[in-house]
């Protein structure tokens, strides 16, 4: 297949994403399929409607992995840190979603369209809001930046996206949207971005917690937690292998924040809201 | 009554993990100062690998109280790794070394306990959708106006700050 070839192949996946993600207006019957190989073929990006649908199909199989942890008030405490940070993005319209899984591991994921998942085994390892805050400004960078949505659509598998238009209902496309996205997100997830996606999504946290108001060292505090952790901690093994060195990240955002974030140090770190809103899960841990 | 709840305050003190002191050495020969600051006096200058104790995390800064308990003051944080020196990395449970783990987390050793609850690859790859959960994960979500209250009794003032680029430089006018 010619270079071309392939990329046109690729986009009428993306064009089956359009459909599918249209949800219970749009009938199918109406579409002049001409000219959606038309609007495809000029490069068009993937809107916002249908980048939120494929990160919902995402989660889905996220939290299919390991549900939600049962404890509302770290659930909405959660949310409430991550819809600050993430307001100070340059998507702050977006539905954003926060969860907390109940896994041991310790990680954390993003999912396109603002779907934000950090397991308890993550929240274990922290000390304070501004952690917290450091942890989920990395993971809305890599939504404000479409990191996952980039990789997803690079993948060949994408294309077998198409097949889901026939689909009846919205329901039903979605469900098959879902099916479809499964594999190519599994790898993905295990396979991890880019390293320089995630050396940017380093610098971008740290950036969007600031604006947020908290001590920007927070991720820092948390790569340095994560550095003195054995390598080989089974616990840590899919973030390990998923993410650059935590010493290779503490070294790039040492250059890259320098002295510029001095002038921050009085910022809240906000430990003792910390503590309570997480008590439940350190009194569980006993 | 109060008694039932002096006695319940007591046993969830008791169950109340033990606060562990962080411990880690100097990466590099670092200025101890007296305060949080560049311009600060210099206590000391701590030279590669002296063992600290952590006392505090303020912004680029860290409290440290030397092992021998000669000096304490402020460094730069990033001057400082977690751990102990002699400690070969990959030698045991390093999460509980330097005492974050150890409040919480489960015994871990290279093949996983069962009963845990994983996200491992393998729990990745075999996961099958579970929309029900996304829903209940959108129940939770926050709206805008809760997120500006909830700023506001954390004391959290959104400010402008540009993004920087690897080598430090900002990055165009973005907010």
């Amino acid at each position: 297949m010619s270079a071309s070839g392939a990329r046109s192949a690729l986009l009428a996946g993306g064009c089956a994403i359009l459909l599918s993600a249209c949800g219970g207006d749009f009938n199918i019957q109406n579409v002049d399929i001409g000219s959606v190989v038309k609007n495809v073929s000029d490069l068009r990006p993937v809107q916002e409607p249908e980048e939120i649908e494929i990160g919902r199909g995402v989660a889905e199989t996220l939290l299919g992995a390991r549900p939600l942890l049962d404890d509302a008030e770290l659930q909405r405490y959660v949310n409430s840190v991550g819809l600050w940070v993430a307001r100070q993005s340059e998507r702050p319209e977006l539905p954003w979603h926060f969860a907390v899984n109940d896994s041991d591991h310790v990680n954390a994921f993003a999912a396109p369209g603002g779907y934000i998942v950090v397991t308890k085994g993550m929240m274990r390892q922290l000390r304070s809001e501004a952690e917290l805050a450091g942890v989920l400004g990395h993971e809305i960078a890599h939504v404000v930046q479409k990191h996952h949505l980039k990789a997803l659509r690079k993948n060949a598998a994408m294309n077998l996206l198409g097949t889901g238009v026939a689909a009846a209902t919205a329901e039903s496309r979605h469900a098959e949207l879902v099916q479809q996205l499964a594999g190519p997100a599994k790898e993905l997830y295990a396979r991890g971005l880019d390293k320089a996606d995630e050396f940017e999504a380093d610098r971008m946290g740290v950036v969007l917690s600031a604006r947020g108001g908290y001590d920007p060292y927070g991720l820092p505090a948390v790569l340095q937690t994560l550095s003195a952790a054995d390598q080989k901690d089974a616990f840590l093994a899919l973030l390990f292998k998923t993410h650059p060195s935590p010493e290779a990240r503490i070294e790039k955002l040492a250059i890259g924040m320098g002295n510029r974030f001095d002038g921050f140090a009085q910022a809240p770190q906000n430990a003792s809201r910390f503590e309570q809103a997480t008590r439940k899960l350190r009194l569980a841990s006993q | 009554m109060t008694r039932f709840f002096l006695a319940l305050a007591i046993a969830l003190a008791a169950a109340a993990p033990a606060a562990a002191v962080e411990s880690g050495y100097t990466l590099r020969p670092t200025e101890l100062k007296d305060k949080p600051f560049v311009d600060a006096e210099t206590v000391a200058t701590l030279p590669e690998k002296t063992q600290v104790e952590i006392v505090t995390r303020q912004g680029a800064w860290m409290q440290v109280r030397t092992k021998d308990a000669k000096s304490q003051g402020w460094v730069r944080m990033l001057s400082v790794r977690l751990g102990d020196p002699n400690q070969k990395p990959g030698g045991g449970n390093i999460l509980s070394a330097i005492g974050v783990g150890s409040r919480t987390r489960p015994q871990t050793t290279a093949t996983v306990t069962t009963g845990v609850r994983g996200f491992s690859e393998e729990d990745l790859k075999g996961a099958k959708p579970n929309p029900a959960e996304v829903d209940k994960m959108e129940s939770y979500s926050a709206d805008p106006a809760q997120s500006e209250a909830f700023a506001q009794s954390g004391k959290l003032a959104a400010r402008d700050v540009a993004y920087f680029d690897e080598t430090g430089k900002p990055l165009g006018k973005k907010k």
